[in-house]
């Protein structure tokens, strides 16, 4: 049985890629220590904060929650909520929110939900079934993402967050790179980072990712210590992206070599550095919405004009969206 | 015999699926784990809730649940 290279009791996990093995105790010590080493390292708060989480209530948001909560009883100026956006995914988000909200109150965290519904329209389940009955091109998730990403700004602005927490951890991220890679999309990966948004744009609630070092495998380890680990469910929609088969083959490499992931991450920021100066220019705003964009009408708009949830205005042509 | 592998009976499942009940003569759970296709990268294993290394030993009826890391949401 593997001892912990701490103290010398049973370990429950190891970490390969430095050799090391940890017992809870050590676990958690050695857990808390990097994440406050990332937080310091990209300066992702200051002394005064209107902190919001992004949860969703599965592990990694339900783990960001958590450490917050406990960090932010050190600092007294620090104000803490959560945000959970409701997609509207039938047999699966219900499942999540009921996880969500038990530990929000079990933790005294203040929280507001936002529906797909209410806000854009349409459930996601709806908006599938009205993409493929129009013959749009696009994956459940693309869609998800657009409109969680438009959702999760707006309403943190709107409950006057200084700064969005999100759950996203070293595996996310490296996927995120990896497909905008493959998919020959630089705007977006130069957007991608420990923390994102525009902070010069006074709509935009600036990002930060507490996980951004720690593996996905260490936040369920984190989770399943804590014994907040949520009830298993799976996204309907998770298997038919492009991303679930990516993960798998990345976590093949990472068996086989360990230290992989954390290799593809330097090679991430230094790609991304290089693209950030590159592509400095004017903060945009979108034309329609008003929301934070990259050219003169947000994503978000665009799909709920394909999808015919929004009328467009007289000066703009559907047609000349790019598919 | 000496050096004969003796095989033992225990019940497995993945967090959420069904219960499996097989014979093994594999003696490590990270064995077990390459034997039934299970990546050390997205599952963790768990004897009666709690975490387990890869070199845990495996014994005659053992209940073996591999937690999924990727949750897929």
């Amino acid at each position: 049985m593997a001892k912990c290279s701490v103290c010398g009791k049973p370990a429950v996990y190891v970490a390969k890629y430095e050799g090391k093995a940890y017992c809870p105790e050590h676990f958690l010590e050695w857990f808390d220590k990097r994440v406050r080493k990332t937080i310091r390292k990209y300066k992702m708060f200051g002394k005064k904060e209107h902190i919001v989480v992004a949860v969703s209530g599965g592990k990694d948001s339900l783990a960001a929650m958590h450490y917050m909560k406990h960090l932010s009883k050190r600092v007294p100026d620090w104000k803490l909520e959560a945000l959970l956006i409701d997609e509207g995914i039938q047999g699966y988000r219900p499942v999540t929110i009921k996880d969500f909200k038990k530990w929000a109150e079990e933790w005294g965290v203040p929280y507001r939900i936002v529906s797909f519904k209410e806000e854009i329209g349409a459930t996601l389940d709806e908006i599938v079934a009205k993409g493929h009955e129009l013959g749009l091109p696009y994956q459940p998730c693309s869609y998800c993402g657009v409109f969680r990403r438009y959702l999760l700004n707006k309403a943190a602005k709107e409950m006057g967050a200084t700064v969005l927490v999100t759950g996203h951890n070293l595996d996310d991220e490296i996927q995120t790179f990896l497909m905008n890679i493959m998919r020959h999309d630089t705007d977006r990966l130069a957007r991608l980072g420990p923390v994102t948004g525009i902070s010069e744009h006074d709509g935009f609630v600036r990002r930060v990712k507490i996980f951004y070092d720690i593996p996905e495998k260490e936040v369920v380890v984190y989770s399943m210590i804590h014994g907040f680990y949520p009830e298993f469910v799976e996204c309907p929609y998770a298997r038919l992206g492009f991303r679930w088969d990516l993960r798998h083959y990345i976590n093949l490499l990472e068996e086989k070599y360990p230290g992989t992931k954390f290799m593809i991450q330097k090679s991430l920021l230094d790609i991304v550095e290089a693209l950030k100066k590159e592509r400095e220019g004017e903060p945009k705003k979108c034309k329609i919405c008003g929301e934070p964009a990259t050219s003169d009408v947000c994503r978000a708009c665009e799909l709920r004009m394909l999808l015919g949830l929004m009328e467009p205005p007289k000066w703009f042509d559907v047609k000349s969206i790019k598919i | 015999m000496v050096g004969e592998d003796k095989s033992m009976r225990i019940r497995w499942r993945v967090l959420g699926g069904d219960w499996h009940e097989i014979e093994t003569n594999v003696k490590t759970v990270g064995a077990f784990m390459r034997e039934q296709g299970l990546s050390i990268e997205e599952y963790l294993p768990t004897i009666g809730g709690k975490l387990v290394t890869e070199d845990e030993e495996i014994k005659e009826g053992i209940e073996l649940t591999f937690i999924p890391v990727v949750s897929g949401g």
